[in-house]
């Protein structure tokens, strides 16, 4: 038989044990609660693109960056899901990943349009993705002086040559970009675009080559490949479309100090600051070529989580370092002025997609034009 | 030149250097031999460690690894019939039939061997063109690129053999499935039925896995038996290949040759330069019987050609910055944030850094193909084993291949889909490579004819090389048809006599 004082010593250890364990938990919650949500997590980057691209290289960038400067330092691992022109990987991101603030994917402005377009097939609304960082793209124009006889911007508005350029495809920001601009602001009626090149670099030979005679691209080959022609004469620089800002200005990138945006370009030629519709269509077609590829979320993803994405990219862009290799890397530093925040994208994507109603009418009606 | 040619030869014999460029050669033939981990991918994971090595260190890693992919997937065509991740490899065509045929470790002898001098021959043009390298690479514009997708689909003629019939109306058909997805010229969908997935066309790597590899592995467990019918010179044949590459020695070089030319001209691709080689190599034979059924010239003339195109293809990237495949998009990058633009400058500033990589492309197949030779025993024995182990485990290789380009169901069921279609052409005795042929080429040509034809109108047409290349396709086709005609009647009048 137990005694009366053995049972209260052991009920005292007994209870002594689940005040500790009790304590245990408390104080591991606690410390639980302490550690940084991403610690030990693991973040994937779903790749609407093929490994190789510029998206690719635009996410595996930020992923070997950004686990420095989020809390708790996570892995960030790449998966690729090519195809459907990345509409395939975007759907599974709004419908299917979880939003739990481990799954970002890369959303780039075809996606954007597509969505403008109401393409059959697109089930996503970037509207509605918390979006944390986006990769400025800014173009510019040049042309063969040497084949055109044109070595003057004036010149470009008597000429009647005919000038061809190449884009991918149709309908897309940049060649929107180029055709509204040449064809329809600047009038000039010997301007043709034509379609189907695999990338700026095929189309860079093709114009070396003589095919093309005018060619717009990113400036990352703007030192090397493209200044020895202007010195041997035979390229004319004109135009970039510049960056715009949310209050609606337009600036020159820095890699392209000496390159006038289209604006200055036009004032330049006619005196006055362009204006009308077709001149509101191109800043909203500069506004989607500038955010060219996002780091999106499901939507859903908790705030908390979002803020704390957006804070490391803000102190991504302090370090040195990133500032030099994604300039090498993309031709244009990657930090402020010449990068967006993921807030400003934000509002700048819902600008895209609910834009003026004779604005969408007006690109409706000239890509079914074509 | 010969000073600067040794500067970059001292940079790759760096102990690191060196190290690497091993082993990013030997990741190099294992992820070829693997199919859907895919060379890409794997310069994807390499590429933010060579940002942190001297840029001729990481830099020939990777291109040690792009030229070792070749050399690994001539193991998996021939000895499971699967393509690399490139598209349909012409090894396919004999060196398949070869292993079944027990000559597993001649056809990978010779496809090693012929791989090696192909990939130094590359390397070798790349080093010698330095100075002509850009007017080269101008000089062929979108009539020419055209011309020789062209050049690619007529060799549809040469692989059909005596069902050339079959093979046009195969090859028709493979253009039009090529023919599915979104225009880039009008935004017109073609054949999508709404679905995004076909917006860049089939799945060509599902496609091929389905209609080519799934009805022979079907075949084969079906069977029940091993794969080889006399697996008795499997493992010893490798020395006799190796002699088959230097028996044919002017085949492996004219192969090499058209290969280097092909990898100039970006947009092409692998899949061209096999099987204009290919139809070379069966065009230039007197006695062709044997090609389809385990000419080992088969083997040696796309092998040779796919790893003299890396030295190739290098021009492109090197002299314009114009990446011609995904895996170079990202030899590209390297390359940029080390500061190395390609350019111009390339040529003339940084002309030591260009013959370190014309080094590494050179070195790298030698050592792929001396760790390949090495184990060539072991790697020809696995087609000794029994095919209730084989069969499931190709089987895998065949699903996670076709998972490679969107991890998505419907390449799963693309790949069964047209592994039906497979087997029905296999049943009828329809040959299916020449659909392959139009279903990969017809996009091409498609597109240049387009873009030619917009630029240039019809003047296009009478353009010297247009025509030059017109001239050979006209004399090809019609000798080929010739060919066939008169072995036809020869076969009818032995068959007369007997009677």
């Amino acid at each position: 038989m137990m005694t009366r004082d053995k049972m209260k010593k052991s009920f005292m250890l007994i209870s002594l044990f689940f005040v500790m364990v009790a304590a245990g938990e408390i104080w591991g919650m606690r410390a639980a609660s302490a550690a940084p949500f991403y610690e030990g997590k693991k973040i994937v980057f779903v790749v609407n693109a093929s490994p190789g691209g510029g998206t690719d290289l635009f996410a595996r960038m930020y992923a070997r960056f950004l686990p420095r400067f989020i809390p708790g330092h996570p892995s960030i691992i790449i998966e690729n899901q090519a195809g459907g022109a990345g509409v395939i990987a975007t759907n599974y991101l709004y419908n299917k990943a979880k939003p739990d603030g481990l799954t970002v994917g890369t959303v780039t402005n075809g996606d954007i349009g597509l969505q403008m377009m109401e393409r059959e097939g697109v089930k996503y609304d970037v509207t509605k993705m918390p979006i944390i960082a986006a990769m400025v793209e800014v173009y510019f124009a040049y042309l063969r002086s040497d084949l055109t006889g044109i070595t003057r911007p004036g010149d470009l508005l008597k000429t009647n040559v005919q000038l061809i350029g190449g884009v991918s495809a149709l309908g897309n920001p940049i060649a929107n970009f180029q055709d509204i601009f040449m064809s329809e602001i600047l009038g000039i009626k010997s301007f043709r675009l034509t379609a189907g090149w695999k990338g700026a670099g095929d189309r860079r030979i093709a114009f070396e080559r003589g095919e093309l005679n005018f060619h717009t691209e990113p400036p990352l080959m703007y030192r090397a490949a493209v200044l020895p022609l202007v010195k041997q004469g035979k390229v004319l620089i004109l135009f970039q479309n510049g960056i715009i800002k949310s209050d609606g200005t337009i600036v020159r990138t820095k890699t392209l100090q000496d390159v006038p945006t289209a604006e200055e370009f036009y004032k330049e030629l006619f005196g006055r600051a362009p204006s009308g519709i077709a001149w509101e269509v191109l800043k909203q077609q500069i506004m989607a070529g500038n955010i060219a590829k996002t780091l999106a979320l499901p939507p859903g993803t908790p705030d908390s989580l979002v803020m704390e994405l957006r804070q490391a990219i803000r102190q991504l862009w302090r370090d040195p370092e990133w500032l030099k290799e994604s300039e090498k890397m993309f031709g244009i530093a990657q930090t402020p002025p010449d990068t967006l925040s993921g807030e400003e994208t934000q509002e700048m994507v819902k600008m895209i997609l609910n834009p003026p109603k004779e604005v969408k009418e007006f690109i409706l009606r000239r890509v079914q034009s074509k | 030149m010969l000073g600067v040619s040794m500067n970059g030869l001292i940079q790759v014999m760096d102990p690191m250097t060196f190290g690497l460029l091993f082993l990013g050669t030997v990741i190099g033939l294992l992820v070829g031999a693997l199919p859907g981990v895919g060379g890409r991918n794997a310069l994807a994971i390499l590429l933010p460690y060579t940002f942190v090595l001297k840029p001729a260190t990481g830099i020939a890693m990777m291109v040690g690894l792009m030229a070792a992919v070749n050399t690994g997937d001539s193991i998996t065509a021939i000895l499971f019939g699967i393509p690399g991740s490139s598209g349909p490899s012409a090894t396919v065509m004999d060196g398949y039939p070869m292993a079944k045929r027990g000559e597993a470790g001649r056809a990978l002898g010779a496809a090693f061997m012929s791989s090696m001098i192909g990939g130094i021959f590359g390397a070798l043009v790349l080093a010698v063109a330095v100075p002509v390298l850009r007017p080269l690479v101008l000089t062929f514009g979108t009539p020419e690129m055209f011309m020789f997708a062209i050049m690619g689909i007529s060799m549809v003629v040469v692989i059909s053999g005596k069902a050339l019939v079959k093979g046009f109306i195969a090859g028709g058909l493979g253009l039009l499935l090529g023919a599915v997805g979104t225009n880039p010229q009008s935004g017109v969908d073609r054949w999508t039925f709404g679905l995004p997935y076909l917006w860049e066309g089939v799945p060509l790597v599902a496609v091929f896995l389905g209609m080519w590899t799934l009805p022979e592995v079907v075949e084969w467990a079906i069977k029940g038996t091993s794969m080889a019918v006399d697996s008795s010179g499997t493992e010893t044949g490798m020395w006799e290949g190796c002699k088959d590459t230097f028996r044919n020695w002017g085949l492996v070089l004219r192969c090499s040759a058209i290969g280097t030319w092909i990898g100039f001209l970006p947009g092409l691709g692998a899949t061209v330069s096999e099987w204009i080689s290919y139809g070379h190599a069966v065009q230039s034979s007197k006695d062709r019987g044997r090609f389809g059924k385990g000419d080992v010239r088969g083997v040696v003339a796309p092998e040779s050609a796919n790893n003299a195109k890396t030295g190739g293809s290098l021009i492109p990237t090197l002299a314009f910055g114009v990446p011609g495949t995904g895996s170079m998009a990202l030899i590209l990058a390297a390359l940029m944030v080390h500061g190395l633009t390609p350019g111009p400058d390339m040529l003339t500033k940084h002309l030591d850094f260009v013959f370190a990589l014309v080094w590494a492309v050179a070195i790298a197949n030698i050592i792929a193909t001396g760790v390949c030779l090495f184990t060539t025993r072991q790697i020809a024995a696995i087609i000794r084993m029994p095919p209730y182990i084989l069969v499931p485990m190709i089987l895998v290789l065949i699903a996670v291949g076709s998972l490679e380009v969107t991890n998505q169901w419907e390449d799963l069921i693309f790949m069964l889909g047209f592994g039906v279609l497979g087997w029905i052409l296999k049943l009828a005795k329809w040959p299916a490579m020449p659909a392959m042929l139009g279903l990969v080429l017809g996009p091409i040509a498609e597109n240049n004819l387009y873009l030619a034809t917009s630029i240039h109108g019809f003047s296009w047409l009478r353009r010297p090389i247009v025509l030059l290349i017109m001239v050979f396709i006209l004399i090809s086709t019609i000798y080929s048809m010739q060919r066939v005609r008169l072995s036809k009647r020869r076969s009818l009048e032995h068959v007369h006599q007997q009677k």
